[in-house]
């Protein structure tokens, strides 16, 4: 490999090494440390069968995460992925419920993934075209979303259709399906982003829009294209979850909006571009915050204390990084 | 150094210096910038700096100026030294600068940025006097009206803001910075008229130019910088332009430039017609083996038409041809792919990915040749990353460093090689060698040649004639954005393109720009308080509406409660702006109001004493303030977004209101929402308190130096920074009135709630929102009114009210709110862009 993704270790000071480290390293270094932790003050969260069981929730978080991690190396944040999670959800479980033809199922799966990426385009579009800032969009589209959501319920929610529910329950090579469609998502992303152009091109525009202009790459086809893939993501994570809830609430894409960017944040990316982020820190990151979730319930604190512990998580994982640069350059 | 004779002879005048800069340095990592630098300034002195671009005279300046800190040397101003220099003292005490890229406020009127330069203007009379001083800078074509936004001022207005600031605090030493750049020659003129007069009332002034026959004109001495140095100062009168040219240049010409060309060949780039910004009906052609070469004053419309005809910039009209090929499409990628390349005159911003790697930088110029069906070969990318570098001698550890890590002319050289590497049949370059050291433009110059030897074509505009002399076959001069004279062979000169560019300066015309004098109506339109008026109309629709086609709507029993709910909205809307106007947010001002109905359900609880009372409401309002404390803590002193910090206490806020309050309960005193009700005429006295605030808040933005230093901090950083705003501390103390806004508005959500709930109040973030933008906030800080916000918070209100009036279900409400959120931020963005292009 490149010299880049050597680790290079130095002495002394420990904190001048981490930071030299690219970012996915160092995101599985933090939770491991995290696990170990969390082994010794509750082992039973270490068990194969907890571990099996936060496995569903750590993919679905991992895959809406990729789209978020899109949207902010493109210097956005999309606050819209709580509405387009919990609409697609709501969408999915419209269809008629003794339906056991899997064509049916199969057409309101890609009619959800549509509707994700339709959403998502919308957002691109004003964005980039009106020029709002991807901040205001998103939370205007926000609401719009819950509204509809409410509206397409009727506030009370439905069952997901079982096939579906078999399928995102079940396993396959003892892993759970949810975890093989996480590693398809990420890894054609990955590889999207380091092996095409138009990830060349995608990356290029974050780091700095100006210059990509000036080689060629057309910005706003990128910018829109963005917040279209992000709604897929989304799409793909809501009907994921909707398959496991097997009965998805109006609210259940909620926690999805600051876990998102946590995973993201924690994963050590910049915010606002600049720098060409981790896709595969940011999906540590994932996992490091659905443990830690899962760590708070087994210490015995219920969901308040997730709550806070998330928002803890959140602010150091901006903060820490800030002040080890600091402590480096006092 | 001057020094003081010891005995006077009557009749003669010793200058004794008001300002020294001595022994200067300053690196910016491993470039050194100014490698001990004196400059010493005279009452009456027009001190010439002179230099080449990157010779270190704007950090010169920056320093003298406070807005940089030298890493060694010593400031002495009036006899004493200036031991921690700030741009607000350096300001205070009499040293101004008028810089050459002008940071104004761009969200404040002209005569606001006036008086945040010079806070005496904001006092009576102030009003003549901005006149005044506008009316000695500016020719009647460039004056502007006082309470004209700065954002809507053409390049030349803006300049002519940049020097009134300088001039308004009756400075004792003036830097001027490049100050003709985008000046006609009537105002040229003018201002030079006007730096006479500066000078006969004994200010010192620093003139900074490439301009050699400005400063022929105006210098009482000249000091020459190149490479961080003075390597030459001396009075005017003891030092021709021939040699100060040649102390500039610094070095024999023959050994860095390579021979001319030798044979042209057919004609490989064409322009006809080209049209655009700044230039106008440019043709020209350029042969294959050949380099041609741009000159032209700044701003004669040279930059523009290289970047046009690079395709980088629109153009109104004409075409670009290469080998004769019409070139099929207007995007700059069908620029390059017909065989253009270009490099830009600003580097970092537009030439490089300072973030990625060489080889990534590389393979962007031409991902198409290293790739099939659109995935990149690796390997061949790595091979020609390592050729590129390898052929234009890249200083590199490999080709997998950041760029950043690299100097400046290892990056030009890199930029070069990446444009080469793409195999243009053109190439056009704006500024080759701009920041670059001696060495590595001697090696650009040689690639240029090499390259145009291969028989293809070569543009390049630059402003330092004797560079356009070293390497070019033929030189086209731009005066008034066209192509006024032609030099070819041995008339190629520095001198005779000097000489050219002077005549053309002097047949230079102004252009007839009358300052439009614009209808009332169009100021109110563009102005803070419009949308109130749209607001308080559609508000007004919605209410009127609602009652014709429901009788019970507008029950005094619900007026009651929308105008009590207005209040809290209110003051959570205005908690937002305070944010919102330094250009942050605050998404955390719902829970935390939601978390005042928690806390009061502890320290206010039903049937408390008066005493015990007034404690818990003021513990609340004291605890809503230190969370705002800490947020802006952590937001500015560690350089957080805010948006992920007030997230995360968005959640975190959650939680704990949870925590404290598992489920609904704890009655809250009556007193509290007893005291928000009172009625106080017609309306209830929480909307009194709210519109009080309201009102007093507006007064202190838009008639203090407090406000208009609030909105300067959101609408430019470096504006301010150069004004001496200290912007974190205002940042800061925004988030501490968002807690104090937020803890009022909290305490009075309590009342209506009556009970502990834990999961009240979140909604208000998004409704704060909306509310600001409703009221014609930006977004990005700088702009707002507290009365908008008022009546966004009354439409608002009121869509609500009659939503849930109509249709209990919560639906409606959210679709409206977001939908009005969206329409209302599209409007004020549509509308601005064109107040801006104007």
């Amino acid at each position: 490999m490149t010299e880049q993704n050597s680790i290079r270790l130095r002495v002394p000071g420990l904190g001048k090494d981490l930071t030299e480290l690219p970012l996915a390293a160092r995101a599985l270094i933090a939770t491991a440390l995290l696990v170990l932790i969390g082994g010794i003050s509750a082992p039973s969260t270490i068990s194969v069968a907890a571990i099996l069981s936060t496995l569903p929730y750590f993919a679905i978080l991992a895959v809406a995460s990729i789209g978020q991690h899109l949207v902010i190396q493109q210097r956005g944040l999309d606050l819209s992925t709580a509405g387009i999670m919990s609409f697609v959800a709501v969408v999915v479980t419209k269809l008629p419920d003794s339906s056991t033809d899997p064509t049916v199922v199969l057409f309101f799966i890609v009619a959800g993934l549509a509707v994700g990426a339709a959403i998502g385009a919308v957002t691109g579009l004003i964005v980039t075209l009106l020029h709002v800032p991807s901040l205001v969009t998103t939370i205007g589209m926000n609401a719009i979303l819950f509204g509809l959501t409410y509206y397409v319920s009727t506030g009370a929610s439905v069952q997901s259709p079982a096939m579906m529910v078999a399928f995102f329950v079940g396993q396959f090579l003892f892993v759970p399906t949810m975890v093989w469609v996480l590693l398809l998502v990420a890894g054609v992303t990955v590889f999207v982003l380091t092996f095409t152009t138009v990830g060349r091109r995608f990356i290029a525009v974050g780091v700095n829009p100006p210059a990509a202009h000036a080689v060629g790459v057309p910005l706003k086809a990128y910018s829109i294209l963005t917040y279209a893939v992000a709604g897929l993501m989304y799409a793909i994570a809501a009907i994921m979850l909707s398959g496991y809830l097997v009965s998805p609430t109006v609210l259940c894409g909620l926690p999805y909006l600051l876990g998102t960017i946590a995973a993201v944040v924690v994963g050590g990316n910049p915010l606002g571009g600049l720098t060409k982020g981790s896709v595969v820190a940011t999906v540590v990151g994932a996992f490091f915050l659905t443990y830690l979730a899962q760590l708070v319930t087994a210490l015995g604190f219920g969901g308040s204390a997730e709550d806070l512990a998330d928002a803890l998580i959140v602010l150091g994982g901006v903060a820490l990084p800030e002040i080890t640069r600091r402590l480096r350059h006092a | 150094m001057h020094s003081i004779p010891d005995t006077l002879e009557p009749g003669v005048t010793v200058h004794v210096p008001v300002m020294t800069l001595a022994g200067i340095r300053k690196s910016f990592g491993p470039v050194r910038a100014l490698k001990g630098v004196d400059v010493l300034i005279t009452p009456g002195e027009i001190h010439a700096i002179v230099g080449e671009n990157g010779a270190g005279k704007s950090t010169l300046i920056g320093i003298a100026a406070g807005v940089l800190q030298a890493d060694a040397g010593a400031i002495y101003y009036a006899g004493k030294y200036v031991d921690a220099p700030s741009p607000r003292r350096m300001r205070e005490d009499g040293i101004s600068v008028v810089y050459q890229h002008p940071a104004l406020a761009d969200d404040l009127t002209v005569l606001e940025n006036l008086q945040l330069a010079a806070p005496s203007l904001a006092a009576a009379g102030g009003n003549a006097e901005a006149e005044r001083i506008l009316g000695r800078i500016a020719t009647a074509e460039l004056l502007m009206p006082l309470n004209k936004r700065v954002g809507e001022l053409s390049l030349a207005q803006r300049h002519v803001v940049e020097i009134a600031c300088a001039l308004a605090t009756r400075p004792k030493v003036l830097f001027l910075d490049e100050p003709t750049e985008p000046l006609q020659q009537a105002d040229v003129r003018q201002l030079f008229s006007l730096i006479g007069e500066l000078k006969r009332d004994g200010v010192g002034i620093v003139y900074v130019s490439h301009r050699l026959h400005e400063v022929d004109e105006l210098a009482d001495r000249i000091s020459v910088m190149r490479d961080g140095e003075i390597i030459d100062s001396r009075p005017a009168q003891t030092i021709t332009s021939a040699e100060i040219v040649a102390l500039i240049a610094g070095r024999p010409l023959g050994q860095i430039f390579p021979a001319k060309g030798k044979s042209v060949g057919a004609p490989l780039y064409a322009v006809k017609g080209l049209s655009g910004r700044g230039f106008d009906q440019i043709d020209l052609t350029v042969r294959a083996g050949e380099i041609v070469g741009l000159a032209g004053i700044e701003g004669e419309g040279q930059r523009e038409f290289i970047r046009a005809a690079a395709g980088i910039d629109r153009r109104h009209g004409g075409e670009v041809r290469v080998k004769d090929g019409k070139i099929a499409g207007d995007s700059p990628g069908a620029f390059r792919k017909a065989g253009i390349g270009f490099i830009p005159d600003d580097r970092h911003s537009e030439g490089v990915f300072l973030n990625l790697t060489l080889r990534e930088n590389f393979s962007l110029g031409f991902l198409n040749d290293i790739s099939r069906l659109g995935i990149v070969d690796r390997t061949k990318e790595a091979a020609k990353a390592k050729n590129i570098s390898e052929s234009l001698r890249v200083r590199t550890a490999s080709i997998e460093s950041k760029l950043n890590e690299l100097s400046g002319g290892n990056q030009q050289k890199a930029l070069f090689g990446r444009e080469i590497a793409a195999k243009p049949t053109v190439l056009l370059v704006d500024e080759p060698t701009k920041g670059v050291d001696i060495g590595a433009r001697g090696e650009i110059y040689q690639r240029l040649r090499a390259f145009a030897e291969q028989g293809m074509a070569v543009l390049v505009s630059s402003s330092d004639g004797i560079e356009l002399e070293g390497i070019c076959d033929r030189v086209l001069i731009f005066a008034r954005g066209r192509i006024v004279n032609e030099l070819a062979g041995d008339d190629v000169t520095d001198a005779a393109i000097t000489r050219a560019n002077l005549t053309a300066t002097v047949s230079r015309t102004s252009k007839i720009t009358t300052a439009k004098r614009e209808s009332a109506w169009r100021r109110f339109y563009a102005g803070d308080h419009f949308p109130a008026l749209i607001l308080a109309v559609l508000t007004l629709i919605i209410l009127g509406g609602t009652q014709a086609l429901n009788g019970y709507f507008l029950s005094a029993f619900s007026i009651k409660s929308i105008l009590s709910f207005l209040a809290i909205l209110t003051f959570l809307s205005s908690a937002q702006l305070a944010t919102v106007l330094v250009g942050s947010i605050d998404l955390s001002i719902g829970p935390l109001a939601g978390f005042c109905v928690v806390l009061a359900s502890f320290l206010a609880p039903d049937g408390v004493e008066t005493g015990p009372l007034a404690a818990g409401v003021l513990l609340i309002v004291l605890f809503t303030s230190a969370f705002g404390f800490l947020q802006g803590l952590l937001i500015t002193s560690l350089r957080l977004p805010a948006i992920v910090v007030t997230i995360a206490t968005f959640i975190g806020l959650q939680g704990l209101s949870l925590l404290l309050r598992p489920v609904a309960g704890g009655t809250i005193d009556d007193a509290i929402s007893d005291i928000a009700q009172f009625p106080l005429g017609l309306v209830p006295a929480g909307l009194v308190l709210a519109l009080a605030m309201v009102v007093g808040a507006e007064w202190l933005l838009f008639r203090t130096a407090f406000g208009r230093s609030f909105r300067a901090v959101g609408s430019s950083a470096l504006a301010s920074h150069r004004l001496g705003i200290d912007s974190r501390r205002l940042t800061w103390l925004a988030f501490v009135i968002s807690g104090f806004l937020t803890g009022i508005g909290g305490l009075m959500l309590a009342g209506q709630v009556g009970i502990g709930s834990p999961s009240t109040g979140t909604d208000y973030t998004l409704m704060s929102i909306t509310v600001v933008v409703l009221g014609g906030a930006s977004v990005a800080g700088g702009r707002g009114s507290f009365i908008s916000t008022f009546f966004g918070a009354a439409l608002v209100q009121a869509t609500s009210s009659a939503s849930s009036f109509i249709d209990a279900n919560s639906s409606v409400h959210y679709a409206v709110i977001g939908t009005l959120t969206l329409l209302a931020a599209i409007f004020f963005s549509v509308a601005r862009r064109r107040a801006a292009n104007a």
